[in-house]
């Protein structure tokens, strides 16, 4: 058990790389575009109040907006280069989960082709051990090959159960990647969709601003819209 | 990553699968050729032995031997294949499902929509006042508000839809990460499995070399039993004369069979129990061991001679020998008894290879109470 436990232990030591995965480390540009939210975030919320403290037709109005809108601009061109590489990396695993599974369905293949074959030479031998004189000496080491063949058979037959049993774990696995991979390129496509609109928000703010301003600068308006305070 | 790249990665990656499953099927299919003409190579061999020349026997056996390492070879590659497989599928999987940095993205997404509802409230009211002012200056300003607002609320909608995704994502890495860690178990037992396996390999090779050397011996055998029956050798002593009780003085004569290696005499030989052959004292038991290794021949002879009622003869003998096989008709080896006497032991060819003939002669110091000589014709057990 523990011999088969430290094999175990070695051979995993030994996947330093899976076969397709990419090795991209998603950590610094996640922590990037994190940054750059917290950046955005406290622009944000600090604008309106910062908005009520101009005059309508103060140029740091629009600046403040334009600024607050390139800080927003950072971060969503942060999450859209984290987002894209993390589709191409749960791109690749689901890849790998497929190529895995079909390397294992390779292997039923071969392995029924070595169960048919020690099936046959089973037979071969004990033809042929029939076919010696009784008493020939060959007939021993014979003997011990006829026992090697049929133990090799139980053990193809126990490797075909372990086959059986991971084929059906890894199908689990396969799906999920699949799954995984189909919604992370949800996340992907959405964070392009979700900049547009933020632009789209703060655009608007913009024209607001600068309808204030012309409005206030044709006449003081009869009621003045009440500044935004938080 | 660009989407070419991707893409570009991806056929990668599909060729690389496409070559790695090539390559077990190939190993496969040359394990499988290499059985083929072993299977096919010379199938009658063991039921043609009789008869056969030992040139042409020895030529086939060659053949087929090679072709078993040859077969033997390309399972140990094809297991070997079928290992860096298991592994490989390993390591496909050696990533972590889960998420975690999912859930601060969730719960930053909260945050902002917060936010997002308290402009959209501020919004809400502002437009509220201005609705009821007709100014056409403050509508303007209120049409700016509702597009403002109908801008945020599209944002609005897109972090909720992207909550959404992030919280399947989180699901799905939660159930994938809970099903890894059996499948890994499961790929870890297949490939601990496909490793015995091609340990078990490393015996086959010596077990086909150890059957394919043993295999000219049978030729032998067969031939033997065409020219005497087992356990009768009276058409033996019909043609060759017999030392029959009460003729020690008559020699055996040694019939003059071609000599084989010295895996002729290899084997336990016994004195039979009805048609013995001997000269000098009877046995009432003889057995004689002998076994040849690199060349070198080592036996022991074991003796009990019946005695006579008041004999002074010692009843019992025992002698280890040992000597080169040499390339003559007999093997005369150095001898020892269990007392230290040293002598001479001769092994000669039967008529049949299931026969031998055996003598000794011990030095004169062995005394008048040991059976100093003798010659039997002794069985193969």
């Amino acid at each position: 058990m523990w011999a088969q436990t430290i094999f175990f232990l070695a051979a995993t030591g030994l996947c330093v790389q899976g076969f397709g995965q990419t090795s991209t480390d998603l950590n610094p540009l996640r922590q990037s575009a994190e940054k750059r939210t917290a950046e955005w975030f406290t622009v944000h919320t600090a604008l309106e109040d910062s908005l009520s403290r101009l005059l309508p037709c103060d140029a740091r109005a629009v600046k403040t907006i334009e600024d607050v809108n390139h800080a927003s601009d950072a971060r969503l061109e942060a999450w859209i280069k984290f987002t894209a590489s993390w589709r191409s990396q749960t791109a690749a695993e689901s890849q790998g989960a497929k190529r895995a599974q079909a390397e294992l369905n390779a292997q039923a293949a071969v392995l029924q082709a070595e169960k048919n074959q020690m099936e046959s030479q089973l037979t071969e031998l004990r033809t042929r051990r029939a076919a010696l004189p009784p008493s020939a000496e060959a007939i021993q080491p014979l003997d011990k090959l006829i026992d090697w063949n049929a133990q090799r058979l139980a053990a193809i037959t126990s490797r075909r159960a372990a086959l059986t049993s991971a084929l059906e774990s890894v199908a689990v696995l396969v799906s999920a990647a699949e799954a995984r991979a189909a919604a992370v390129d949800k996340e992907a496509a959405q964070w392009t969709e979700q900049a547009e609109r933020w632009r789209a928000y703060y655009a608007a703010r913009i024209n607001r601003a600068k309808t204030e301003c012309a409005i206030t600068g044709q006449a003081a308006p009869a009621v003045r819209a009440p500044r935004k305070k938080q | 990553m660009s989407a070419g790249r991707w893409i570009a990665g991806s056929a990668v990656a599909a060729t690389l699968f496409a070559q790695q499953a090539t390559e077990l099927s190939r190993l496969s299919a040359t394990a499988d050729a290499a059985y083929k003409t072993w299977r096919e190579r010379d199938p009658k061999l063991e039921s043609q032995l009789v008869g056969a020349a030992k040139a042409s026997i020895e030529s086939r056996i060659q053949h087929l031997s090679e072709d078993a390492q040859k077969l033997t070879l390309a399972r140990h590659e094809l297991a070997d294949g079928a290992f860096q497989s298991a592994r490989k599928t390993l390591d496909a999987f050696d990533r972590e499902f889960a998420t975690p940095a999912v859930d601060l993205q969730i719960t930053a997404i909260k945050s902002h929509d917060a936010q997002l509802a308290s402009d959209a409230a501020l919004l809400d009211k502002n437009i509220q006042v201005f609705s009821v002012d007709k100014d056409p200056a403050i509508q303007r300003v209120k049409a700016d508000m509702e597009k403002e607002r109908a801008a945020l609320r599209a944002v609005r909608e897109s972090l909720a839809e992207e909550q959404k995704t992030l919280a399947a994502i989180r699901s799905i890495g939660d159930r994938g990460e809970a099903s890894r860690g059996p499948a890994v178990a499961r790929v870890a037992e297949l490939m601990s499995a496909s490793k015995s396996d091609r340990d078990r390999l490393e015996a086959e090779s010596a077990l086909w070399h150890a059957y394919y050397q043993a295999l000219p011996r049978a030729a032998t055998v067969e031939v033997s039993k065409t020219t005497i029956a087992p356990g009768n050798p009276r058409e033996d002593t019909a043609r060759a004369p017999i030392v029959r009780p009460g003729a020690p003085s008559a020699p055996v004569v040694k019939p003059n069979l071609p000599v084989a290696d010295g895996s002729r005499w290899s084997g336990a030989w016994m004195f039979p129990p009805t048609n013995r052959m001997f000269s000098g004292e009877e046995p009432e038991l003889l057995d004689v061991t002998v076994r040849e290794i690199n060349g070198q021949l080592t036996g022991t002879l074991f003796a009990r001679f019946k005695t006579v009622k008041g004999g002074t003869k010692d009843p019992l003998l025992r002698l280890d020998f040992s000597g080169p096989v040499r390339a003559t008709r007999g093997q005369k080896m150095a001898a020892v008894t269990a007392e230290g006497i040293k002598g001479v032991v001769e092994l000669l060819p039967g008529s049949a290879a299931n026969l031998i003939e055996v003598t000794w002669q011990l030095d004169a110091s062995a005394g008048p109470r040991k059976v100093r000589q003798g010659d039997v014709v002794l069985w193969k057990k």
